[in-house]
């Protein structure tokens, strides 16, 4: 098992390693000149190239990537350009709400996609009726899904606030956002995971055994379900935590996902190169971390197959 | 034995069949068949794809999906679990009938060790605090003549190798010592090696337990070890049934004729001769629904137009000897009783049509 | 020392003419992951005649058809075709393929349910680029040389059952008139009515086509019948080889004598099994000391790391020290028989063994 874990920490770190040098060269790619964003009201080109010469700017392509790359090694992710703060300090306190975003986004899908998988299962007459609701979910942007509910909650019927802000009561509708365009994942797990384990030769067993219902469903039934949910809530935690950019924008939601899209805008290429490769890390992390308890729920996940 | 089991009739057979009907998935797999196990003893089943064995063996433990449609009457030590209301079935079933499925690595949890699983029946049946659940688990493991039962009990089931992994589902079926034991298939999937292990341990525990096992099997060698009568059967009914040594001795059935001079030639016969073979494929379920005729004429040497216009019905061809055949052999008599002459009165004469061979 | 190597595409003819086996193995191993699956393996399928591979699961008899089929190569040793060494490069393998023919075990998972039989038959064609004109009537002619002689060929293998197709599986091997046919567990999954057939038709296209055939089982009476000289292996080793006849009546192997015990007798009167001792049965040996004295049982199936001495060992009845503490070289008799044993049994020795000169050994 050890030598499972070392190798996919390895490759997790070749993947982070791998996203920062695409994203270093995609920013190349894109048009825009940063001096000028930075200095937008400035006349003279001696100036736009004075502003160029201190950020680096104007060194060969190879250069600037050593610098960028060396420093990153430090653990530097550099300056912004646009805000003189550190990259990091710009970051940290918008993972933290991004964070909170993340994790109530994550329990609202479990509960809703849950909860519609178990009545797809339990109640096989409506079953057609949920595969309706889940295509709909799924068909439905992220974008559309949270200016609906903006529009009907927020601005209809004053249920929720609609000025951006990070408090317990401004993440009601952009969790739900997320809950409602995740649900169907769940849904289709935990549906097709109940469906094969209650055919299964070992439900058979149990109920051969004398087992009453629920005690089958909970004690072997639930396990073989957790394994796959565990690996999609690793994957959607860490996708949600490299920012969900729709819906923070949507909201007004003061995360990573927000502070990446105005720094692309700013052409601040040190911030986004920063909010890339910390959603790079947090998606590594993320799978790794649903990988171990996995691993500690279903044994036989423990190995690598021979 | 248990007192549920015992409070059940101490004198009634250990499984008793009657009319079963068996139709799921839009196909007929089982279509009219009665048998009786008695206690301590083993009857065979034998039977190819599509006979409806399994569906046989599961309609007997109750364990059929409740979409199946199952008509006719099955006792287990005289109890008729349909009768039941469901808390009581799965207070006692348990004690009654102990299913011993053919791929154990399927009808294990996988996510549980060994002896967790056999303990779970004692602590949910018995209220056994979690440590004697355990240790009665181990006790069980060793009575299958596992020899180092802590540590396999600790073990999960795809650690396991597959004879040890069938030593543990055959521990389970008989931890509550019930009455009656259906095992489907169980050595099919094993080295013969394995098997052999497997069939003498079930030899033993038949002696041991007093339980009536109702084992099902493609295999005539298995039967040849094991059983003590044997029923045969070809898509969905029972063809043929008697006692193992008069079965194998005298077939009354071509089918059966068939699966025993199979086997004899594949063993007595030269390196490089032709084997004896039977012509034809087993008919799949749902061919044979609704045909008139013996299902197994196309393939039978003794084929007649009676064959394919009534199907033969099951029914004593000497005493203790039943056959579903219109030609049906018939076995030597036994010194000092009057030998039944062959084609008279069975159903072909009923039906006004002569018996040929 | 062999024969000088015949040419590049050997022609039956002059494999015969060589002497040369069709088929060899020379001390072959192949590991996975240190374990060997096959360890120091050596056959011979001399041509016009069938090889029988005897073996449970773990025995290795599986790896060894992926390596005669070239889709694995030895960790160490080597395969011959004609008396040369498999090529290694994918266009010289594909010669190798074109002359051998295959059949597995699972008619099931063998035909691409998505293929008409008639594509799936002629499949070999397409892939050697033989394909032509006459490939439909190709196709038909070895469709009815296997006893399907109506069967459509725009049908799916879904209207087959699974003797069909089987001997649909077979067509596919015999379409290209191949030299060698390995079969690998052929009719073990099918019903035991139809099991005969198979074996009746693979019999005939035998003797029709010449063909040398590798057959592997685990079933020791059906390969008597099939095969002229076996070769028994456990986890991974030959422990005998021999004339069929001789093997099975006289086995010199204690593992070949345990797995003739072990079949099921064919009539209640011969009943044999009795009670058997238990065993640990866990899928790889703990490091704890194995108990002796187990008679006649096969171990839990899969390689062993490397040990010294004898695989069998530690379930042998008639095991002594020195089984345990080296490893058994290859003896050979007259006769063309051979085992792997210290102790061999002796019903039936004539003269004295010789010991050829491979494995460790004190004399």
């Amino acid at each position: 098992m050890a030598r499972t874990l070392i190798r996919r920490v390895a490759l997790g770190l070749i993947a982070v390693l791998g996203v920062a040098v695409l994203a270093f060269l995609a920013e190349f790619v894109v048009p825009g000149d940063p001096a000028r964003a930075i200095a937008p009201r400035a006349q003279s080109a001696a100036v736009l190239q004075n502003i160029r010469v201190q950020l680096h700017l104007n060194q060969p392509l190879i250069v600037q990537f050593a610098d960028y790359f060396a420093s990153l090694f430090h653990g530097n992710l550099g300056t912004s350009y646009v805000q003189r703060q550190s990259v990091a300090s710009l970051i940290a306190p918008r993972l933290v709400t991004t964070g909170w975003l993340a994790l109530a986004g994550v329990v609202a899908e479990i509960i809703l996609g849950g909860a519609l998988g178990l009545v797809a299962t339990l109640y096989p007459r409506v079953r057609a009726a949920v595969t309706a609701v889940n295509l709909t979910l799924l068909a439905l942007p992220q974008f559309v899904v949270g200016l609906v509910l903006l529009l009907v909650f927020g601005f209809r019927l004053h249920m929720a606030p609609v000025t951006g802000g990070a408090g317990p009561a401004e993440i009601i509708l952009p969790a739900l956002t997320l809950g409602l365009v995740g649900a169907p994942w769940y849904a289709q797990i935990v549906a097709d995971q109940m469906a094969d384990s209650l055919s299964s030769a070992y439900v058979r067993t149990a109920v051969a055994k004398g087992l009453s219902d629920r005690y089958i469903l909970r004690r072997h039934v639930l396990r073989n379900v957790l394994s796959p949910a565990l690996t999609m809530i690793g994957m959607d935690l860490g996708a949600y935590l490299s920012g969900v950019v729709t819906v923070e924008v949507v909201f007004g939601w003061p995360g990573i996902g927000l502070l990446a899209v105005e720094s692309l805008q700013n052409l601040d290429r040190p911030v986004v190169m920063g909010t890339v490769i910390v959603g790079a890390v947090a998606v590594v992390f993320f799978n790794l971390l649903a990988d171990l308890v996995r691993m500690y729920v279903d044994p036989r996940t423990r190995e690598e197959p021979a | 034995m248990t007192a549920a089991a015992a409070a059940a009739q101490p004198s009634a057979s250990a499984l008793e069949v009657t009319g079963l009907r068996v139709r799921y998935g839009g196909v007929t797999a089982v279509r009219g068949a009665s048998l009786r196990v008695e206690r301590g003893e083993v009857l065979a089943l034998i039977g190819e794809t599509g006979s409806g064995k399994s569906s046989l063996a599961l309609a007997a433990a109750r364990l059929l999906p409740p979409s199946a449609e199952v008509t006719g009457q099955i006792r287990i030590a005289g109890q008729d679990l349909a009768a039941l209301p469901p808390r009581e079935l799965r207070k006692r079933r348990a004690s009654l009938v102990g299913y011993i499925a053919q791929d154990a690595m399927a009808a294990l949890n996988p996510v549980q060790p060994a002896g967790r699983q056999i303990g779970e029946l004692f602590r949910v049946h018995r209220a056994m605090p979690r440590a004697a659940a355990a240790a009665q688990a181990t006790a069980e493991l060793s009575r299958v003549r596992i020899d180092r039962p802590g540590l396999v009990a600790r073990r999960f089931p795809h650690q396991l190798s597959g004879g040890m992994r069938q030593r543990v589902m055959i521990a389970m079926a008989v931890a509550m010592a019930p009455p009656l034991l259906i095992a489907d298939e169980p050595t099919t999937a094993l080295d013969v090696s394995t098997q052999a292990e497997i069939l003498a341990l079930a030899t033993g525990l038949r002696e041991e337990t007093g339980a009536g096992i109702l084992w099902i099997t493609h295999d005539m060698g298995v039967v040849a070890e094991l059983a003590d009568s044997v029923a045969v059967m070809y898509a969905g009914r029972i063809v043929e049934q008697g006692p193992v040594h008069g079965l194998f001795d005298h077939p009354c059935h071509p089918y059966t004729e068939g699966l025993l001079r199979t086997r004899r030639d594949l063993r007595a016969g030269r390196p490089g001769e032709l084997l004896y073979q039977i012509e034809g494929s087993p008919p799949v379920p749902t061919a044979t629904t609704g045909q008139a005729g013996c299902p197994f004429a196309p393939r039978c040497p003794r084929r007649t137009q009676a064959c394919d216009e009534q199907e033969p019905a099951l029914a004593a061809v000497a005493p203790g000897r039943l056959a579903a055949c219109h030609h049906a052999s018939v076995p030597p008599a036994a010194p000092g009783t009057t030998r039944r002459p062959s084609g008279a009165p069975g159903p072909a004469a009923r039906h006004g049509q002569e018996a040929t061979r | 020392m062999t024969a000088p190597a015949p040419d590049i595409k050997p022609g039956r003819a002059a494999i015969t003419a060589e002497r040369v086996p069709v088929l060899g193995f020379e001390s072959v191993t192949k590991r996975y992951r240190g374990l060997a699956a096959v360890d120091d393996v050596t056959l011979a399928l001399p041509a016009g005649t069938t090889l029988g591979l005897v073996g449970e699961s773990g025995s290795g008899k599986t790896t060894c058809v992926r390596l005669a089929l070239g889709l694995e190569r030895p960790t160490a040793g080597s395969l011959t075709f004609g008396g040369r060494p498999y090529p290694r490069g994918r266009r010289g393998l594909r010669k190798v393929r074109r002359r051998i023919g295959f059949v597995l075990q699972d008619p099931y998972d063998s035909l691409d349910p998505r293929m008409t039989i008639g594509d799936i038959v002629a499949e070999p064609l397409r892939i050697h680029r033989q394909a032509g004109r006459d490939t439909r009537q190709r196709v038909s002619d070895v469709l009815a040389a296997v006893g399907l002689p109506d069967a459509p060929l725009d049908s799916y293998p879904a209207r087959y059952s699974g003797g069909g197709r089987q001997r649909i599986a077979i067509a596919r091997a015999l379409i290209l008139d191949p030299a060698v046919l390995i079969c690998d567990e052929p009719t073990s999954s099918l019903d035991v009515s139809v099991q005969a057939q198979i074996v009746n038709l693979l019999l005939q296209a035998r003797r029709s086509r010449d063909l040398s055939v590798l057959f592997v089982s685990h079933d020791l009476d059906l390969i008597g019948r099939v095969a002229d000289t076996l070769a028994v292996m456990y986890r991974g080793r030959v422990v005998e080889t021999g004339p069929a006849e001789l093997v099975r009546r006289q086995p010199r192997h204690p593992y070949t004598r345990s797995l003739h015990e072990a079949v099921p007798a064919d009539h209640p009167a011969r009943r044999r099994l009795g009670t058997a001792p238990g065993i640990t049965g866990l899928p790889e040996p703990s490091g704890l000391p194995e108990p002796s004295g187990l008679h006649g049982l096969a171990g839990p199936p899969g390689p062993l790391p490397a040990t010294t001495g004898c695989v069998f060992a530690a379930r042998c009845p008639r095991v002594q020290a020195r089984c345990r503490a080296e490893r058994p070289p290859i003896v050979q008799e007259a006769d063309g028989r051979s085992h792997a044993c210290f102790f061999p049994l002796t019903d039936g020795l004539t003269a004295e063994p010789v010991t050829l000169t491979k494995g460790e050994s004190a004399s």
